[in-house]
């Protein structure tokens, strides 16, 4: 059986991909992120035949701020990767506010 | 964009940041995680900063509209009341000040912004704010 350095917590297991890659979860999230922004933009397109990019795009940065939080709980996201995902969220919210929606 | 909707979508904008970061925040506190965002200094300053902001304008706000319930009515009926009550300015100062922490320093926080930058741009705010009442007072479109 292979020995883990960190223990067999999940804590620890999933920290283990970080020892090597330290934004391994985060390209996870963001992964997550452009799934969900691309799913939610083209339902919305097959529904209504028109789709909102913008809105797609802050919807799923929430849903990535949301499961990057629950991850710090565990304790495998870093407060750094959760601040890049708060400011992704910040900065699509502020362009939707302030975008024209014509 | 008109003005009035830009004013809302600032206030909106600004509540949106308050409640994801208080959001994050509160339930790490809660649950007791490892690595708070709140131990980042500029998080930790950008929060309270915003916190305290809305907390001040709020208190102010409660200050000056108990001032106003308590005023009696010193006139005589059909006279007219020139004096303001309350100073609507000492009001509406920490409204503004408070929009302009949410839309000019939170972003340049969060951001790592200089505030060498962040004084330019109130500079051509102010600016653009005086040549703005300007024209409104000579009427042109």
């Amino acid at each position: 059986m292979y020995d883990y350095p960190n223990g067999t917590t999940i804590e620890s297991i999933l920290t283990y991909p970080t020892m090597g890659s330290p934004y391994f979860w985060l390209w996870i999230l963001e992964g997550l992120f452009i799934i969900s922004f691309l799913s939610s933009f083209f339902s919305e397109v097959k529904l209504f035949g028109k789709g909102k990019i913008l809105s797609s795009f802050v919807v799923s940065s929430f849903f990535i701020v949301v499961l990057g939080t629950l991850g710090s709980v565990i304790g495998f996201i870093t407060k750094e990767i959760l601040i890049i995902l708060i400011v992704q969220f910040v900065v699509f919210l502020a362009i939707f506010f302030f975008s024209s929606d014509d | 964009m008109e003005f009035r909707k830009v004013f809302i979508n600032m206030a909106l904008l600004g509540l949106a940041i308050l409640s994801m970061l208080s959001f994050v925040i509160i339930f790490q506190a809660d649950n007791n995680a490892s690595e708070k965002i709140i131990d980042n200094e500029i998080i930790n300053k950008t929060y309270y900063d915003l916190y305290g902001n809305l907390s001040t304008s709020q208190s102010i706000a409660s200050q000056q509209n108990n001032i106003f319930g308590e005023v009696k009515p010193t006139e005589s009926y059909g006279e007219l009341q020139v004096d303001s009550v309350v100073s609507p300015t000492k009001a509406f100062k920490s409204f503004l000040l408070g929009v302009y922490n949410i839309l000019i320093k939170l972003p340049s926080q969060f951001l790592g912004i200089s505030t060498i930058v962040t004084a330019i741009i109130t500079a051509i705010l102010i600016i653009s704010l005086i040549v703005g009442i300007w024209l409104l007072w000579k009427g042109v479109r």
